[in-house]
């Protein structure tokens, strides 16, 4: 097994890359539709193979897949509603909520 | 004392702001009907000018009841109902509310509205045995069926009234039979209990008082009565706003006001109808009711209670002016809730007007949750952000409170987390995370966050500078700063199995979950840059099996639902609004199709991300709205003049109904389209790290 090292390693095989990502370049892949672009293993480094992942600036957040971290303020209903649905769709097994 | 009487008060607010919640957007009507500048004199003026668009005046007979300041004050409003609409959705529907209850209001003008109808009330006293099933025969002939949920079980406890219903009764006698199945307090069905009785049903307005007790013989009894107290009636309205139809709760207050003047002049009941329109969405309405109330020398702590709710909807919407002053008017403030309530609305005006208020922020506990968070939220936004992390702090090391006060503490501990990884504190970050129960709704992300901030040591905690070239996804880079940090390899391992840890709790969540995809990847690349490249394998082709099912299914699904409803909000709204426990299974598939080899995903397995997003429940609160509305404007509709106007109101709610069908419909495809987008993205990372574990793999001797 290849000990890690201190730097990412280098991918030596873009060429199994580029048949992972021409596996997904059909049509309704396209740029347009996802907002990125691949570019290949020009920069040798892991993860370098997509470019533009999000064009938002939520591409530099911890978790990109977030949006919802910034503070709102909420109102009563909104929370009451929130945990009304949360509650409306769990299975009948599932054990009563305190009210 | 009624909500059409209200005009603005100068010193109330004075300029218009945007709106926190799509479903209560102020408009242009709402500004127009609480405009001040209306008197008794200017009411032939409003009726005139409707003539304009074809509408009758009303009545010599109606207007004839103008000799009351209310009806008068009622009648002006007829007169608006000729206004034309507000082009946009929040408006259209804030105008129908208006004009439905307006209609409703000017047709309980006439006293025959009512005459030939009977109010049933039921009022169950017992403490611990609930209403599973309510059945009245009139005359021999099934009038009603009533089967509880479990919430309307709860609210309807020690005393509490339900109105049943309009029965179609005229004066004379009747013959009541009356069935009610009870859930005793072990949650087990007790015998039905049934009771039959003549009653005499005489003047005016009808009705009949069904009471559940336990009087005289020690076991559960009904009694019938024809009679209508106006106490009862309030409570009615108390029910129906407590189960969210704040619409049919308005009605009632709106009878009651016809059946029994004297009981509007009680604090109480204005404090209720403020609640009401509040509730319903109409908040200007609602803080001018609450100011009003707290002008009345009769209102008491409950007018202290009003000016404190009116500053806090003045705040809402932005108005600092305003709420500042309604609390510049002199008044005495109990010790305990409303002196903290008070100082919670201070501190904000004061966040607003830029002035510190680092000092004594937890002097205001006795305040209510919600209010301490926008507290806290104020302060955050406004820089002050020690002070904003300090409040969320007290808030999320809480304990006790209902369900409301630990959503609240959970949403306090999580949004906590992520302000104290944002700024480079992962040691509090983690503190702050870890409070959230693993029964939490918010624990997904609150894991996520986790094991970025397990690793925030050594990846450093601020968002890495952009450098050109370097575009790859935030998780990718900070678990490569992490290989790339100075010292040994032991340490900067540990840190990352410290943080596949956390993922590795939400690697069997729910992949359409935006917090389970980003663990699902995370982990194999995590693993794949620490060597593991067997394990990077296995993880890598559960997540590239799980997105491929995801996004296979979410382009299917996108496809079917464009050649129809993918929900039907009038249906939802009509037989579970407001959701309780449970109501919704019908639509949603609680099966955990992802652990199942086949990999076979329900047609339905993204109902219930759907049915909760706040889009999708205001939209059917917009559709319940509507439903109450068009109760309304039919009951209004039995009165003569009033059949046009109510006509076309009942024409306007119809195509807001369709309105509101495609609004929801261009959502979901929307919803649909973002997620199929994120899910294929995590798809791309998914395939390349598994590609780049196996090249690895394959070169390893």
């Amino acid at each position: 097994m290849q000990a890690p090292t201190s730097r990412p390693a280098s991918l030596s095989r873009p060429a199994l890359f580029l048949i992972a990502a021409l596996s997904l370049a059909s049509p309704a892949l396209a740029e347009t539709e996802l907002g990125m672009q691949i570019i290949g293993d020009e920069d040798g480094a892991f993860g370098l193979l997509i470019a533009r992942w999000m064009e938002s600036s939520e591409a530099r957040l911890f978790a990109p897949a977030f949006i919802d971290e910034e503070l709102e303020h909420l109102d009563p209903w909104t929370l009451k509603t929130q945990i009304q649905a949360r509650q409306a769709i769990l299975p009948p097994a599932s054990p009563p909520v305190a009210p | 004392m009624n909500w059409w009487q209200i005009a603005h008060d100068p010193a109330g607010p004075t300029r218009p702001t945007p709106r926190r919640y799509s479903r209560t957007a102020s408009t242009a009507a709402s500004r127009l009907w609480l405009r001040p500048d209306y008197d008794d004199d200017s009411c032939g003026g409003c009726m005139n000018r409707t003539g304009s668009d074809g509408h009758k005046p009303v009545s010599r007979r109606a207007r004839n009841h103008s000799a009351r300041p209310w009806i008068a004050g009622l009648l002006l409003l007829a007169g608006l109902l000729g206004q034309p609409q507000p082009a946009q959705a929040n408006a259209r529907l804030e105008s129908i509310k208006q004009h439905a209850l307006a209609l409703y209001t000017v047709s309980l003008a006439d006293k025959r509205q009512l005459s030939g109808q009977a109010i049933v009330l039921l009022q169950n006293r017992l403490n611990d045995i609930r209403l599973q099933r309510t059945r009245v025969w009139l005359n021999d002939a099934l009038w009603s069926d009533y089967q509880y949920n479990a919430k309307e079980s709860s609210l309807l406890l020690g005393g509490a009234v339900q109105q049943l219903g309009l029965a179609p009764l005229q004066p004379g006698q009747h013959r009541i039979r009356l069935e009610i199945q009870l859930i005793g307090a072990d949650g087990k069905a007790m015998d039905a209990i049934t009771h039959s009785q003549t009653l005499q049903l005489s003047g005016w307005p009808l009705g009949v008082r069904v009471q559940l007790d336990t009087v005289a013989t020690g076991a559960p009894r009904l009694g019938i009565s024809p009679a209508l107290p106006g106490a009862d009636l309030l409570r009615a309205a108390e029910f129906e706003l407590a189960n969210g139809r704040a619409g049919r709760a308005l009605g009632q207050l709106q009878d009651l006001a016809q059946f029994d003047p004297a009981m509007t002049e009680r604090p109480e009941y204005s404090l209720q109808l403020a609640g009401g329109l509040q509730a319903w969405g109409l908040d200007r309405a609602a803080e001018a009711m609450y100011f009003q109330l707290a002008q009345s020398p009769i209102a008491g702590p409950m007018g202290t209670e009003a000016l404190l709710q009116a500053a806090e909807l003045a705040l809402a919407r932005g108005d600092f002016q305003s709420a500042k002053a309604y609390l510049d008017r002199p008044r005495q403030y109990a010790p305990g809730a409303q002196q903290a309530k008070r100082q919670i609305l201070d501190y904000r005006i004061q966040v607003a007007g830029q002035a510190g208020v680092e000092s004594g922020l937890n002097t205001a506990s006795d305040a209510p949750l919600i209010w301490r968070y926008n507290l806290a939220v104020d302060l955050v936004r406004s820089g002050l952000v020690d002070a904003g992390a300090g409040l969320l702090d007290t808030i999320g090391s809480g304990t006790g409170g209902g369900a409301e006060s630990r959503s609240l503490r959970d949403l306090a501990n999580l949004k906590l987390g992520y302000l104290h990884l944002r700024q480079g504190q992962a040691d509090q970050a983690l503190n702050s995370l870890t409070r959230l129960p693993r029964s939490s709704p918010y624990r997904h992300q609150a894991l996520l966050a986790k094991g970025w901030a397990e690793i925030a040591t050594l990846a450093g905690t601020s968002p890495p500078p952009a450098q050109a070239g370097d575009l790859r996804p935030a998780f990718a880079q900070h678990i490569d700063r992490v290989m790339q940090a100075p010292g040994s390899k032991r340490a900067k391992s540990k840190a990352l199995l410290s943080a596949v840890t956390a993922w590795s709790e939400l690697r069997d969540g729910d992949p359409l979950e935006p917090a389970v995809q980003e663990a699902l990847v995370a982990i194999p690349y995590a693993l794949a840059q620490m060597g593991e490249n067997k394990r990077a394998i296995g993880y890598g082709e559960i997540a590239v099996a799980r997105l491929e099912a995801v996004r296979a299914a979410l382009v299917d699904i996108h496809a079917r639902t464009r050649q129809g409803k993918a929900l039907d909000a009038e249906k939802i709204a009509a037989s579970a609004w407001p959701p309780y426990p449970n109501a919704w299974q019908a639509w949603t598939n609680p099966r955990r199709w992802w652990l199942d080899p086949a990999m076979a995903v329900p047609d339905n397995a993204y109902m219930q991300h759907l049915l909760t997003d706040q889009e999708t429940l205001t939209i059917l609160q917009a559709m319940t709205v509507l439903s109450e509305a068009e109760a309304l404007a039919m009951a209004a509709e039995h009165a003569p003049e009033l059949a046009q106007r109510s006509g076309r109101l009942l024409q306007n709610i119809t195509a807001e109904r369709a309105v509101q069908q495609r609004s929801l419909n261009r959502f979901i495809w929307s919803w649909l389209d973002q997620q199929r987008t994120r899910t294929t993205r995590y798809l791309i990372m998914a395939r390349l790290i598994l590609g780049e574990s196996r090249s690895r793999l394959d070169k390893t001797p």
